[in-house]
C-alpha cells in the first residue's frame, strides 16, 4: 500500500511538471476589476455564473474576464471576504470592491504550508492569534504571550530571568526523550526554537539546571506578527513532516498594503518586580548540632537561637532589586498595485531583577513582494541581535563551578549580613573561611559580579519565493530559505572561587555555535470546480532541509595572570578545545487532496514521505498519512437565528519522528589525557536498528455559533499515541553505558479542548467580548523499554524527587523517596529510635505535575476610544515539587523546621527484636537537626502540592486618539497610549514562590521540568506604559 | 514507455535523494569499531586503575586508615562514619563499568582480528581482576547481562558466581598471554603502561588475584588452603614481579589530573592519617611485638606526613583519633599564613597529606612533606609480592604452621619495606628487632594482619580482610580487644545510628550505586531485597556470612 501511493504521488507531480500546458477558454464576455477594502486589486477571487459551474478567477492584477449570457449575474467568492452578488450592466465591465468577512463564520486561518484556508473547511482544530492581541502584553519572549490565549497550549516560563526560556507543549508531550515542542514556522519556513545550547556540561560544567538559556523564538520581534496559528495536532500539521508531530506554530509577518505609506512608532516602558519569594525562619542562626555538637564551619542554620540585640537580615528580599525594560520599534510599509514592502527595526534592552543580569535584542525586518505578468517574487528576512548576561543559578555538573547565586540565597544564614563579599582590603571575604576553598559556599554577589556567563547571538533568518499563477487552476510556488544563527557563549570563573580545584585560579570557557539551515520547498497546487458544487484542490510538493551546526569550544584553565580575562592567558597544557559539528538533512514529498461540496462538506487527505539521515539506511525513508473530514450541518438545517453556524469534524493522522544524528553507532572518547592516551567507548551506546518513531492521533469537534455569532463555542477530544519511542535514556551503568538509543516505549495522550466566545454587548459605543478556553490532558506511558521502569529526565535530578515518566503510568510523574510502609499501609518505625523507617530508594511514584485543567479567560470592553481587557488563566491539580524549600529544610531555614526539637509522635509497625514480628507501636521522639536533615527529608511527599492558581496574567488600557483630535493633524494617523500590568494578581495554594516554574528552563527534553521548583530566578510582576504613533 | 521513462527518472532521482541524506558518520569522532588494540588498552589499564584505586580509598575511609576534615554530609566524611550510600561509592562502580569493562570486548576483538593473544589475555584478566574487586565490595553486580545488546536493566549476579567466573577468566587470561602472538600482531608493550609488556608479570599477577579470591572463603566450609598456597607460588616473588603503576608528575601548574596518582587525587587535601593507622605503624597497640630491642618502622616517614615547626624542626602529623569524638566537629581545615609563618587553626597538628610547598625553597617552611603513597607521581602498588607473603603467614598460622608463619610475615614485612624503597641495612637491622616478631611461638593473627593491614594501604583488600577477620569484634559482633584481631578497631563517634543502629553492626558492603537504584530497581531488589533499607550496608556478603 505505501509503495503504490508514494509512487502514485511523485508520478503525478512529475507528470504534471513534465507537461504542464497553458490552453485558453474564451468567447465573448463580461471584464473587469475586484480591489479589497483598501483598494489593492485581489488576484485569485472566484468568479461564478451564478447557478451554473462555469466559473474563473482574477489573475495578479485583480482583472478578470468571463462570457456571460445576458440575464445571469456574477458571484464574487473568496475566502476572509464576504461573497457578493452583481448583475452586469450594459457596459460589460463590472469592477467590484471586495469586504473582509466580518462575522466568525468566515474566518480565515493560515494552515500548513502556509495555505489560507476557512476555518469551517478544517476537519482539525486550528487556532490563531492576530496581532492587537499578541501585543496587549507584549513579553520579550512571543511564547508567554501566547499564554493563557489558546485552548490546549501549556507554556511554562522557566523563571523571571531577563532572556529565560518558555516551554510550549500542545496536547500533551508526545515523545519520552524527544523535543516535545511545537515546530516554528515563519512566513512558510521552519525556523529554530531550541532552548539550551550551551549546554556543553562534560565542558565547562555548565548545566541546564543551573542557568537559563533563552528560546530562539526570541529572536523574532513581536511587532512583525502579524498573526500566529496555532495547529494542534498532527492532523493539522501532517504537511509539515516529522518535525511537526507535536504541533506547529505557524507565524505570519506582516506586509504593506496597497494606497499610502504607513510608519508606525511605538515606545514602551516596562518595570518588573519579584512577585513572591520563599519564606525563611528567623529564629535559629547558623551552625549545626547533628553531631550533638555545635560546629559554626557550615552554612547551615541549625546552630543557636537569635538573641535579642542579635541583627537578622533580609538577605534575600534586599537581594532583589527593580528592573527595567526600554521596548523601541519603527516600521514602515506601503504598497502599490504590483508591490508591497514592510520594513521594521527594534530594540529592546531589558535588566533583570537580579543585579548584573540583562537582555537585550535589536532586530530588523524587510518584507517585500511584488508581481510581474504571472509571477510574484517576494522576500522576507529578519536580521536580530541579542545578548544576555547572567550566571549560574545552582551548582553545575560535579559541582565544577561551586555553587550558584540562588541555592546560595535561598541557604544563605541570616546571621550574616550577605552583601559583605569583600574584605576592606579588596579580597574576598569567606562565609566559611576554615573549610577548604572547595568546600566553602560562594556569596551570591560574587558569583555575579566575578563569575558571569553571557551569549549573544546573531541571527539571520530569510527567505524568497516566486509564485506563478500558471492558468486559473495551477498556482506553483517556490521558495528558498535559511536559518543561520551565531552564538558566542562565554563562561567565566574568577580565580579565588569556591570551586574544583582545578579551576581555583580562574577558568574560561568560550564556545562559538554556528547554526545553518537551508530549506528549499516546491508546491503546486491545482484547484478545480466540477458541477459547480464540487471543489477539488490537490497540493503536491517536495521539500528539503539541510541543518548544519558547528561548535568550537575553548576553556583556559589556571590563569598565568590572576585577572586577565583570555583564553590566551594560560599554559600551553590548560588549554583546551573541542569540535561539535552536527549535520541532518531531510527530503521529503507530500500531497494534500481537498474536497469540498457545497460549503458543507469538506474532505482531506495528505501524504508524506520522508527520507532522514538520521536514520539507519534501512530505515531511511518512511510514509504517513492523513485523513480529515467536516460537516457544516446547519447548511442541511432551516436558517434560524438561533443556531446560526453548527458544524462537526474528525481526522485521523500519522507523523513519524527521527532520531538525532549520530546514534546509530556507539562512537569513542579520545585521545585520552591519561597515561599512553588511546580510545575507549562513548558512555552512550549506539542503535543501528533504530527506526522513525510514529505518532498516530484522532480527533473529534464540533463548532457551533448561536444567535447570529455572538456566541461561539469549539470543542475538541483527541487521542494522540506515539509509538516506538527513539530514546536515550539513561540506563543501568552496568550496561557499559551511561545512555543508551532504544527504541521502544508509547505515550498516550487523551484530552479536550473547549474554547467559548461570546460577545455580550454590542453597539456604537461600546462593546464587550468574552473569550474562555480551558483544556485537559492526561498522558500516560503505555510501555517502556526492556523492563525499565521509570525514565527520567536528565537534568532534573533533586536528591529525593526527580522529574520521571512511569511504565503504566504517568508521562508527567515525579519519583521520589518515602518512609516505608508495610503492606498495610502502616509506617514502619525503628524499634529502639522510634522514628520512621527511610528507604534509599528515589524510585517511588509520588505525584504527577501534569495539571487537571488549564485554562484563560479573556475579557475585553470597548468604550468609544478606550479599550480595557484583562487575562485571566487558571490552572487546576497537576503537582509541583518545592526543591527550593527541601533546600531551605535541609539548610534548617525552612518555616517547617521553626519548632526543632519539639516532641513528635508517630504511629506505626516496628519489629520486635526479640520476636521478630512486627508489633503496633506509637513513638514519641525528638524533632532534631538530624531528624529532619536524615528522616525528614527523605520523605518527598511532604514537599509536594497539588497546585491550583488563578492568575491576573495582563491587563491592559489603550486610549486611542479621536479623529477629531487627528483630523487637525494631518501628519498624525493613529495615536495609542497604553498601560499594561502583567502578573498582578496571583491567588494560588501553592507554598513556594511562582508555581508556573520550571527548573531547568525549556531546553529540557522528555517530560521536562515543568512543576519542579528548584531555586529558579524569580518570577515577576511588571507595569507598563506604551505608546503607539501611527503616520 | 513514457511512463516507464517517468519511473526511471523517478527511481534516479529517488537514488540521489538517498545519497544526498547519507552523511550520518560522525564526524566528531571515530567509530567504535576503529582502534587498534594498542590503542584501547592504555585506557583501559588507566580507567581501571582509578575504579580499583578509587575503591581503595573508600576502603581506606571505612577501615580507619584514613580520616577526613569535618564536613557535614560530605561524601568522604560520610564514609568515615561508615556510611556509604548511593552517592559516594557510585564513582567506582560508573568508573569500572562505564569507563573501563565496556572496553574490554571491543579490545578482545581488534586484539583476535591480528592474533594480539597477550592483548586479549590482559583484557581478561583485567576484567577478571575489576569484577572480582567490585563484587567482594558491593555483594551483587550484574555480570552475565553486562554488556549486552538490547538488555537496558541487566540482572545482578550474586559475588559467589562472579567469583567463579572470574577464576576461570584469569586461567583463559593465562592461557592468552602464553600463547605466541601473530606475525602481524603488535607486541605488548606498544599499549601495556603497567607491566611494560612483560607477559611474565601478567601470568604472575593473574595467580597472585586467584590466591586472593580463593583466599576470601577462608571462612566457608569449602575453603582450599592448598589451593590459595598453589596460586600463590606462581604470583610475583619480588618486587620487580609485581604489578605497580608508575604515575606521572606533570607539575603543579597543570591542572588535568589525568596522569596523577590516583591517591594523590583522592585524598586531596581533606584526607588525614588517623590515630589507628599511626598506632599500627608504631607498634602502639596490645600485643604488638615488643622486647629490648625495639627500632622504630623505617616506613613511618614514608606513610604519614610531618610539617615543620617555626624553627624548621619537623614534626610528625598527629592521628585523628576516632572513637574520642573529634570527629563529631573536626578535625577542621586550616591554613598558611607566609607573613607570619603561622596556621590559622590548631588542627593544624592534622597535617594535609599532600606534599606542601610543592617545591619548598631552602627558606620555606615545610607544611607538610606529604606520602609515598599521595605524591603526584607516586607508583599504585596494585598487586605486590607482599601481599602474598602475608597470605602464606595467614594459612600457615591457622595450620599452626609457626614457623613457617613467621618467615612469610617477615617476608611480607621486607617485601613491603623494600617496595617502599628502603635502605637494605635498615631493612636488616628492622626485621632483626625486638619490634617485629621473632619468636614463632609468640606470633599472632594479629601481627600478621596489622602488617598485611600497613603493606597494603590503600588497597580495597584491607577491608575485605578487615571483613574477614570481624574486625576487633567476637562472633556476637560485640567489640572485643582480647580475642579480636584488628586491636584498637572501633565503632567511629559519628558513626550514624539510622545505619547502624546496633552494637553489633559493622560496615559490611557498600551501597548499590545510584545508577542502578535509579534505573534499574527492579532488577537490584530481586537480588538484594534490602537494598531499599539504610541498614543495607550492614548486610554480609556470600563469604563473610
Amino acid at each position: 500500500m505505501r509503495k503504490p501511493l508514494r509512487l502514485l504521488a511523485i508520478y503525478s507531480l512529475v507528470m504534471l511538471l513534465c507537461s504542464i500546458s497553458l490552453y485558453a477558454q474564451e468567447r465573448k464576455a463580461v471584464t473587469g476589476t475586484v480591489l479589497s477594502d483598501d483598494g489593492s486589486p485581489l488576484p485569485g477571487v472566484t468568479v461564478r455564473i451564478k447557478g451554473s459551474n462555469r466559473n474563473t478567477q482574477t489573475d495578479a492584477r485583480g482583472s478578470f474576464r468571463i462570457p456571460v449570457q445576458p440575464g445571469e449575474s456574477l458571484e464574487f467568492s473568496f475566502i476572509g471576504y464576504e461573497s457578493q452578488s452583481i448583475k452586469p450592466g450594459e457596459s460589460g465591465i463590472v469592477d467590484v470592491k471586495m469586504h473582509t468577512a466580518s462575522s466568525a463564520l468566515e474566518q480565515v486561518i493560515v494552515t500548513g504550508m502556509g495555505i489560507k484556508r476557512e476555518k469551517k473547511a478544517l476537519g482539525y482544530a486550528a487556532q490563531d492569534i492576530k496581532s492587537v492581541e499578541l501585543l496587549k502584553n507584549k513579553d520579550a519572549n512571543l511564547v508567554n504571550s501566547l499564554n493563557g490565549k489558546i485552548a490546549g497550549l501549556n507554556i511554562t516560563n522557566s523563571g523571571g530571568a531577563p532572556g529565560s526560556s518558555a516551554s510550549i507543549i500542545i496536547r500533551g508531550g508526545t515523545s519520552l526523550e524527544g523535543n516535545n515542542q511545537p515546530l516554528f514556522v515563519i512566513d512558510g519556513m521552519p525556523m529554530d526554537n531550541s532552548t539550551g545550547q550551551g549546554d556543553n556540561s562534560a565542558f565547562d560544567g555548565s548545566i541546564n539546571q543551573s542557568t537559563t538559556y533563552s528560546n530562539r523564538a526570541m529572536d523574532i520581534n513581536p511587532e512583525d506578527i502579524e498573526s500566529i496559528s496555532v495547529l494542534k495536532g498532527p492532523a493539522a500539521a501532517a504537511i509539515y513532516g516529522l518535525r511537526a508531530a507535536a504541533g506547529a506554530i505557524v507565524i505570519t509577518t506582516k506586509k504593506g498594503s496597497a494606497g499610502n505609506i504607513t510608519g508606525t512608532v511605538s515606545s514602551r516602558y516596562t518595570t518588573n518586580w519579584v512577585n513572591r519569594l520563599p519564606k525563611q525562619q528567623g529564629t535559629y542562626k547558623q551552625g549545626s548540632y547533628y553531631t550533638g555538637t555545635l560546629n559554626n564551619q557550615t552554612a547551615y542554620s541549625w546552630g543557636d537561637k537569635f538573641q535579642p540585640g542579635d541583627h537578622i537580615y533580609n538577605n534575600m528580599a534586599d537581594f532583589f532589586k527593580t528592573a527595567n525594560a526600554f521596548d523601541n520599534s519603527l516600521a514602515i510599509s506601503g504598497g502599490s498595485q504590483t508591490g508591497n514592502f514592510y520594513l521594521s527595526a527594534s530594540n529592546l534592552d531589558q535588566s533583570g531583577v537580579v543585579p548584573t543580569t540583562n537582555f537585550t535584542r535589536s532586530t530588523v525586518r524587510f518584507n517585500g513582494e511584488q508581481k510581474i505578468g504571472i509571477f510574484t517574487f517576494g522576500v522576507n528576512a529578519t536580521y536580530a541581535r541579542s545578548q544576555t548576561q547572567k550566571t549560574l543559578t545552582g551548582s553545575g555538573l560535579w559541582a565544577a563551578g561551586g555553587s550558584g547565586y540562588m541555592e546560595s540565597i535561598v541557604a544563605w544564614p541570616r546571621n550574616d549580613d550577605m552583601k559583605v563579599w569583600l574584605n576592606p582590603d579588596g579580597s574576598k571575604h569567606r562565609l566559611l573561611p576554615d573549610l577548604d576553598l572547595d568546600l566553602d559556599t560562594d556569596n551570591p554577589y560574587w558569583i555575579l559580579y566575578r563569575n558571569p556567563q553571557s551569549d549573544k547571538t546573531t541571527r539571520f533568518i530569510g527567505s524568497a519565493y516566486v509564485n506563478a499563477k500558471v492558468t486559473n487552476w495551477l498556482d506553483v510556488n517556490y521558495r528558498l530559505g535559511v536559518d543561520n544563527y551565531y552564538t558566542q557563549l562565554s563562561n567565566l570563573i574568577a580565580p579565588g572561587s569556591s570551586v574544583k580545584l582545578g579551576w581555583q585560579s580562574g577558568m574560561l570557557s568560550e564556545t562559538d555555535r554556528n547554526y545553518n539551515y537551508v530549506n528549499s520547498n516546491l508546491m503546486l497546487t491545482f484547484h478545480k470546480t466540477f458541477h459547480k458544487d464540487w471543489d477539488a484542490s490537490l497540493l503536491l510538493g517536495t521539500t528539503s532541509e539541510d541543518t548544519y551546526l558547528k561548535s568550537n569550544s575553548a576553556r583556559a584553565e589556571n590563569f598565568t595572570i590572576p585577572n586577565f580575562v583570555s583564553i590566551n592567558n594560560a599554559a600551553k597544557e590548560n588549554q583546551y578545545i573541542s569540535q561539535g559539528i552536527s549535520r541532518t538533512r531531510l527530503a521529503g514529498f507530500y500531497g494534500d487532496l481537498r474536497l469540498s461540496y457545497k460549503n458543507m462538506v469538506y474532505l482531506s487527505a495528505t501524504g508524506r514521505n520522508d527520507i532522514s539521515s538520521t536514520l539507519p539506511v534501512k530505515n531511511q525513508s518512511f510514509f504517513y498519512s492523513s485523513v480529515s473530514g467536516s460537516l457544516v450541518f446547519t447548511e442541511l438545517l432551516p436558517k434560524n437565528n438561533i443556531l446560526s453556524f453548527g458544524k462537526v469534524r474528525a481526522s485521523w493522522a500519522q507523523v513519524g519522528k527521527v532520531a538525532p544524528p549520530y546514534q546509530t553507532a556507539t562512537s569513542l572518547f579520545g585521545p585520552e589525557l591519561t597515561i599512553g592516551g588511546g580510545f575507549r567507548n562513548y558512555w552512550s551506546r549506539g542503535n543501528d536498528e533504530l527506526k522513525p518513531e510514529a505518532t498516530y492521533s484522532t480527533e473529534f469537534g464540533t463548532e457551533m455559533r448561536f444567535l447570529n455569532g455572538r456566541l461561539g463555542m469549539d470543542f475538541t477530544y483527541y487521542i494522540t499515541t506515539s509509538k516506538d519511542q527513539i530514546l536515550t535514556p539513561r540506563v543501568s551503568n552496568a550496561t557499559g553505558y551511561i545512555l543508551s538509543s532504544v527504541n521502544t516505549g508509547t505515550i498516550e495522550n487523551k484530552g479536550m479542548e473547549l474554547t467559548i466566545t461570546a460577545t455580550p454587548v454590542k453597539n456604537k459605543n461600546f462593546s464587550w467580548e468574552v473569550m474562555l478556553n480551558a483544556s485537559h490532558n492526561k498522558g500516560v506511558v503505555k510501555t517502556l523499554p526492556g523492563a525499565l521502569p521509570i525514565l527520567y529526565v536528565t537534568d532534573v535530578h533533586l536528591v529525593n524527587a526527580k522529574a520521571a515518566s512511569f511504565n503504566n503510568g504517568p508521562f508527567m510523574g515525579i519519583s521520589g523517596s518515602t518512609w516505608q510502609k508495610d503492606e498495610n499501609g502502616n509506617l514502619l518505625l525503628d524499634w529502639n529510635t522510634g522514628y520512621p523507617v527511610t528507604s534509599v530508594s528515589t524510585t517511588t511514584y509520588i505525584g504527577n505535575r501534569e495539571p487537571d485543567l488549564l485554562g484563560g479567560l479573556n475579557n475585553s470592553f470597548s468604550y468609544k476610544n478606550f479599550n480595557l481587557s484583562f487575562l485571566w488563566d487558571f490552572r487546576v491539580g497537576g503537582d509541583v515539587y518545592n526543591g527550593t524549600d527541601y533546600l531551605l529544610t535541609l539548610y534548617g531555614l525552612s518555616e517547617r523546621t521553626e519548632n526543632r526539637n519539639s516532641d513528635i509522635t508517630f504511629s506505626g509497625v516496628a519489629k520486635n527484636p526479640t520476636t521478630g514480628k512486627f508489633e503496633p507501636v506509637t513513638k514519641t521522639v525528638k524533632a532534631s537537626e538530624k531528624y529532619y536533615r536524615d528522616i525528614y527529608l527523605n520523605n518527598a511527599p511532604f514537599f509536594l502540592e497539588k497546585v491550583n492558581w488563578l492568575r491576573l496574567r495582563s491587563v491592559s488600557l489603550s486610549y486611542s486618539l479621536p479623529h477629531s483630535v487627528l483630523s487637525q493633524t494631518p501628519w498624525l494617523r493613529g495615536a495609542v497610549i497604553t498601560a499594561t500590568g502583567t502578573n498582578l494578581l496571583l491567588f494560588t495554594n501553592y507554598s513556594g514562590m511562582d508555581p508556573e516554574t520550571s527548573t531547568a528552563g525549556a531546553g529540557v527534553i522528555g517530560s521536562g521540568s515543568a512543576g519542579i521548583d528548584y531555586c529558579g530566578v524569580p518570577a515577576t510582576s511588571g507595569f507598563t506604559i506604551g505608546l503607539n504613533l501611527k503616520f | 514507455m513514457k511512463k516507464l521513462l517517468y519511473i526511471l527518472s523517478l527511481s534516479i532521482a529517488f537514488s540521489s535523494c538517498k545519497k544526498w541524506v547519507d552523511i550520518n558518520d560522525n564526524p566528531n569522532s571515530a567509530n567504535a569499531t576503529v582502534p587498534t588494540a594498542e590503542q584501547r588498552l592504555p585506557p583501559l589499564i588507566a580507567q581501571f586503575c582509578d575504579a580499583y584505586e578509587s575503591t581503595g580509598t573508600r576502603a581506606a575511609f571505612l577501615s580507619q586508615q584514613l580520616a577526613v576534615t569535618y564536613l557535614s554530609g560530605g561524601n568522604n566524611y560520610n564514609l568515615t562514619g561508615w556510611v556509604s550510600n548511593s552517592a559516594n561509592i557510585g564513582w567506582p562502580w560508573q568508573c569500572w563499568y562505564v569507563n573501563a569493562a565496556v572496553n574490554v570486548k571491543p579490545l578482545i576483538t581488534a586484539a583476535e582480528k591480528v592474533q594480539a593473544y597477550h592483548y586479549a589475555g590482559v583484557a581478561k584478566i583485567i576484567k577478571a581482576w575489576g569484577f572480582g574487586t567490585l563484587a567482594d565490595v558491593y555483594g551483587v553486580m550484574p555480570y552475565d547481562q553486562f554488556d549486552s545488546v538490547g538488555i537496558i536493566t541487566p540482572k545482578f549476579d550474586e559475588a559467589a558466581y562472579i567469583h567463579e567466573k572470574v577464576l576461570a577468566l584469569l586461567d583463559e587470561g593465562i592461557a592468552d598471554l602464553q600463547k605466541t602472538q601473530g606475525p602481524a600482531a603488535p607486541s605488548l608493550a606498544k599499549g601495556d603502561v603497567l607491566n611494560n609488556g612483560k607477559t611474565d608479570s601478567w601470568i604472575r599477577l593473574a595467580y597472585g588475584l586467584k590466591a586472593r579470591f580463593l583466599n576470601h572463603t577462608s571462612n566457608l566450609p569449602s575453603f582450599n588452603a592448598q589451593a590459595v598456597l598453589d596460586a600463590a607460588s606462581k604470583g610475583p616473588q619480588t618486587k620487580d614481579q609485581s604489578t605497580i603503576m608508575q604515575y606521572v608528575d606533570e607539575g603543579p601548574m597543570v591542572t588535568s589530573t589525568a596522569k596523577e596518582a590516583l591517591q594523590y587525587s583522592n585524598t586531596g587535601t581533606s584526607a588525614r592519617i588517623t590515630l589507628l593507622y599511626l598506632n599500627y605503624l608504631t607498634n602502639n597497640y596490645t600485643g604488638a611485638p615488643k622486647g629490648a630491642n625495639n627500632m622504630e618502622d623505617p616506613r613511618v616517614d614514608s606513610l604519614v606526613p610531618s610539617m615543620a615547626d617555626q624553627n624548621g624542626v619537623l614534626h610528625r602529623t598527629q592521628g585523628v583519633d576516632m572513637t574520642s569524638g573529634i570527629t563529631n566537629s573536626g578535625p577542621v581545615s586550616y591554613s598558611y599564613n607566609a607573613a607570619t609563618n603561622t596556621f590559622n587553626k590548631k588542627d593544624s597538628i592534622y597535617v594535609i597529606m599532600r606534599k606542601t610547598p610543592y617545591a619548598p625553597a631552602a627558606t620555606d617552611r615545610i607544611q607538610s612533606t606529604g606520602t609515598r603513597y599521595t605524591r603526584r607521581n607516586a607508583q599504585g602498588l596494585l598487586f605486590t609480592n607482599a601481599e602474598l607473603r602475608f597470605i602464606e603467614a595467614e594459612i600457615y598460622f591457622r595450620q599452626h604452621k609457626n614457623v613457617e608463619a613467621l618467615a612469610a610475615y617477615k617476608a611480607g614485612i621486607q617485601a613491603h619495606l623494600e617496595l617502599m624503597a628502603i635502605p637494605p641495612a635498615k631493612i636488616t637491622a628492622f626485621l632483626s628487632s625486638s619490634s617485629v616478631e621473632q619468636n614463632a611461638a609468640n606470633l599472632t593473627l594479629s601481627n600478621i594482619m596489622i602488617q598485611k593491614y600497613i603493606a597494603l594501604s590503600y588497597s580495597p583488600e584491607n577491608w575485605a580482610d578487615l571483613r574477614r577477620m570481624n574486625y576487633c569484634a567476637d562472633a556476637a559482633g560485640n567489640y572485643n580487644e582480647v580475642t579480636g584481631v584488628y586491636k584498637g578497631f572501633k565503632r567511629p563517634a559519628h558513626v550514624n545510628a539510622l545505619n547502624y543502629p546496633n552494637q553489633t553492626d559493622w560496615p559490611r558492603r557498600f551501597a548499590i550505586a545510584s545508577y542502578e537504584i535509579n534505573y534499574n530497581i527492579e532488577q537490584v531488589l530481586k537480588a538484594a531485597p534490602g537494598a531499599n533499607n539504610p541498614n543495607y550496608i550492614t548486610e554480609r556478603i556470600w563469604w563473610n556470612k
